[in-house]
């Protein structure tokens, strides 16, 4: 026999177990599940309102604003923001370096943390201790890492430059960071070497969880250690290698420090990437409206490939279901 | 035996195993005791809030820099970038004083980087914080004027003598005072004396760099980039040479031959210079003749500090000179400027700790503590700051201060008054900077850019310095539309 029904959230009379047992209504303030829910994500919802909703919202109606002090009420202009960005001799140029930097980062980290994090999973000896030590980069801020690296690179006083031209490698510095033809693979480079452990991170996280079954039975059935890889280990890592694509783009698109960091822009501007015009916008004009279009700019290019990387994602998983 | 959740403990699954695990783990987490321990840990952070409030540790930021009356006390905040541990110890010495004269007052100083100076400033005006006292660059000024940022200081530089203040330190704007000049780093040119002989024209200059390039060494610290590391230098040669980048009233003035002889001199003298400068910081002019990489260097007073408290090697055989960079010998003169925040709660208090801290016995300790980096703009604070035999360093070197102390007042700086050398020679006056300043001299200057030019591009000087004014005409033009009522300082 059903007797009165204490689920959360039920219609009925709510009850509660009174002494013996004997059912008895509740009193005071009740919650259904479908307002407890929203209770318990109201928190998370404010929070996210602050911090992401409000400035972004504040950011679509920068771009549309002109203001030259911040805090204060910009004047409606429409679409001019961009038609200014647009007509910028920087912004173009800016935005191929970016997708310069994004894509040459990406394809560094990807193949290297790939290469890396197989190496890691081997069972070799001072393994641990090689784990441990590769997080090195990571953990130490990107301030640190930029100022080691513009000593390392110093051509006058730097040990790489020492080195090398101790061992009869090159006769005379290399401006690695000096000029414009090689600033910016230098700043990849670095930056590439700062965020790797993260990808090796993830990836070595995924490759120890592997059915070793699987593994075997492929290697019963004949299969080379290509063949493993490719059959196994690539479409068990594939979905972290999505989500560590997925997040690398949007952390090196928005990148600010290391080009900053380590060029302020680079000679020529030849690592003015579009966060970085950003702050020119705002540091030296103090054209918010410009810097807020850019920004918006930056956000919708995000926006489409990401979504590009979800419908391949999608595309990959069917295609590996089948 | 079953508990009163309907699980057997003891022995067994209970008839309805799904409702009783159900009922198990709604008992553990009923909405009673998530809201209960919710509520709990709400207060209990709230009481900690409380408590950190009350012991003055706020945990939060805007608390911690708002300034505010509690128990009676008046506090007011000093955001400062003079982070040289004798400047703190010096300021913290000077608040214990005026605290001690004025018991109901309290000085909140918050040391900031000077990267962050200016953003800091901008966001917290704009977002209402009250600054209290407040360091900026000066060539912001008339942009914290136009927004209405920025107290009038007119009854402190009334009191204290107009006059007094060496011409060109003070801002004046539709007629008020708006930042106060409390310190001047001049720029000289630092050399090594055991090189060669002191260069005194820009032709000396060129021979010692030549003499003193070779073997791992180079002659003179100089560079191409980035935009701060150059305009630490290229606009010295400019002025030395009688050229200005406008007149006082906003008009380009670049494109004279003045200008083009003194890039060309710059050009000559980058041969010389370090590889690697086309992207310096401005730490390496002091870290290459610190490391004796170089026979000179174009520095303020802090180089001279800074071989003297690290016991340089260089410091021994080292001296100063005005700048040679050209016949009228004007330098970089950069004076550091506070301001009070319009809206903070004591104006009163900011004044008069303001006051305190730059005048008489106070303000020639604070220019002792860096001597020859904060030279006082006040006339009487300057010559007893220049006098004082006391400082060690001053005793140590009294012809680098002298040297220094004399530059001071002769040379001028971009946030300074526009076009102070437009004529050929400096007249300085009371006036603000460009108001487009950081837009041309700031993180993308065109100072930066033609020289990359001509350094990384093989573009002549002349292509240069044309792109150059086409940039200046249109930075100037570009503001002028956005600001129609903007006027030139007019006396």
């Amino acid at each position: 026999m059903a007797g009165p029904s204490l689920i959360t959230g039920s219609k009925r009379t709510r009850w509660r177990k009174g002494a013996g047992g004997i059912p008895l209504p509740r009193v005071g303030l009740r919650l259904s599940d479908h307002w407890l829910a929203l209770l318990m994500v109201l928190p998370a919802l404010t929070l996210m309102a602050i911090y992401v909703l409000y400035p972004l919202s504040q950011l679509i109606a920068g771009s549309f604003l002109q203001s030259y002090v911040l805090g204060q009420a910009g004047h409606w202009v429409g679409w001019q923001n961009f038609q200014i960005i647009w007509a910028d001799n920087q912004f173009l140029p800016a935005l191929n370096r970016t997708i310069y930097y994004t894509v040459g980062e990406l394809a560094l980290q990807l193949t290297l943390g790939l290469a890396f994090a197989l190496l890691l999973n081997m069972n070799l000896p001072g393994r641990n201790i090689a784990r441990g030590a590769v997080l090195f980069p990571f953990i130490v801020p990107a301030v640190v890492a930029a100022l080691i690296w513009t000593y390392a690179l110093d051509p006058l006083t730097g040990i790489v430059n020492y080195a090398l031209i101790s061992w009869h490698i090159i006769h005379k510095p290399l401006l690695l960071l000096a000029l414009p033809s090689t600033a910016m693979n230098t700043v990849v480079f670095i930056s590439a070497w700062k965020y790797i452990p993260l990808i090796i991170i993830l990836f070595l996280a995924r490759l120890q969880t592997i059915p070793v079954e699987v593994v075997e039975a492929a290697r019963c059935d004949g299969a080379t250690t290509w063949q493993v890889f490719r059959h196994v280990t690539w479409p068990w890592l594939l979905p972290v290698v999505m989500v560590a694509a997925i997040a690398r783009t949007i952390l090196s698109f928005n990148e600010f420090e290391m080009p900053f960091l380590l060029a302020h822009g680079g000679p020529l501007q030849s690592v003015t990437t579009l966060p970085v015009l950003i702050r020119q916008y705002l540091s030296q004009s103090v054209d918010i409206g410009s810097a807020s279009a850019v920004s918006l700019v930056m956000m919708a290019i995000l926006v489409v490939v990401l979504s590009l990387y979800v419908v391949v994602y999608r595309r990959g998983e069917r295609t590996l279901d089948g | 035996m079953p508990d009163d959740t309907g699980v057997d403990i003891q022995g067994g699954l209970p008839p309805d195993p799904v409702r009783a695990i159900t009922r198990a783990v709604r008992k553990q987490t009923t909405r009673r005791r998530f809201m209960g321990v919710a509520g709990a840990y709400m207060a209990g952070a709230m009481s900690i809030d409380a408590l950190l409030s009350a012991c003055g540790a706020s945990p939060s930021g805007t608390k911690a820099a708002s300034t505010s009356r509690t128990g009676g006390i008046r506090v007011l905040n000093f955001f400062t970038t003079e982070t040289d541990p004798p400047t703190q110890a010096n300021l913290m010495s000077a608040i214990n004083d005026f605290e001690a004269q004025n018991p109901d007052a309290h000085i909140s100083p918050i040391f900031i980087s000077g990267n962050e100076r200016d953003e800091r400033a901008r966001t917290g005006l704009a977002v209402g914080q009250d600054l209290g006292m407040f360091e900026i660059d000066r060539s912001y000024s008339p942009t914290f004027v136009d927004a209405g940022y920025l107290l009038p200081l007119d009854p402190l530089i009334s009191k204290i003598g107009g006059d007094e203040f060496a011409l060109g330190t003070r801002q004046v704007i539709n007629g008020h005072d708006w930042v106060f000049p409390y310190g001047g780093g001049p720029f000289c040119c630092w050399y090594r004396t055991d090189e060669g002989s002191q260069p005194n024209t820009i032709e000396d200059l060129k021979a010692r760099a030549k003499a003193n390039t070779g073997g791992g060494k180079y002659g003179i610290a100089l560079a191409s980039g980035a935009a701060t590391a150059v305009e630490n230098t290229l606009p010295q040669f400019i002025w030395s040479n009688g050229g200005d980048y406008y007149d006082p009233k906003g008009n380009t003035v670049f494109g004279s031959s003045a200008v083009t002889e003194a890039l060309q001199n710059v050009v000559d003298l980058l041969k010389y210079a370090p590889p690697g400068n086309s992207n310096w910081s401005v730490f390496e002019y002091i870290t290459v003749y610190l490391n004796g990489l170089v026979s000179m260097a174009p520095w303020a007073g802090r180089l001279g500090e800074n071989m003297y408290e690290q016991k340089s090697p260089q410091e021994s055989k080292s001296s100063v000179v005005r700048p040679p960079w050209g016949p009228q010998r004007i330098g970089l003169t950069r004076w550091s400027t506070v301001a009070i925040d319009k809206k903070t709660q004591y104006p009163d208090l900011a004044l008069q700790f303001m006051e305190f801290l730059y005048t008489g016995k106070s303000g020639v300790a604070y220019a002792g503590s860096v001597p020859g980096q904060l030279i006082p703009a006040i006339k009487t604070v300057r010559d007893a700051a220049a006098a004082d035999t006391s400082n060690p360093f001053i005793k140590a070197h009294p012809d680098w201060l002298k040297t220094l102390y004399d530059q001071a007042p002769n040379g001028t700086d971009y946030g300074g008054p526009m076009g102070a050398v437009a004529s050929g020679t400096l007249k300085l006056y009371n006036g603000p900077g460009a108001p487009w300043s950081q837009t041309a001299w700031g993180a993308n200057s065109v100072d930066w850019q033609l020289l990359q030019k001509i350094a990384l591009q093989n573009v002549s000087v002349k292509d240069a310095q044309t792109f150059a004014v086409d940039q200046f005409k249109a930075i100037a033009k570009d503001y002028r539309n956005k600001h129609p009522k903007w006027r030139p300082y007019n006396g």
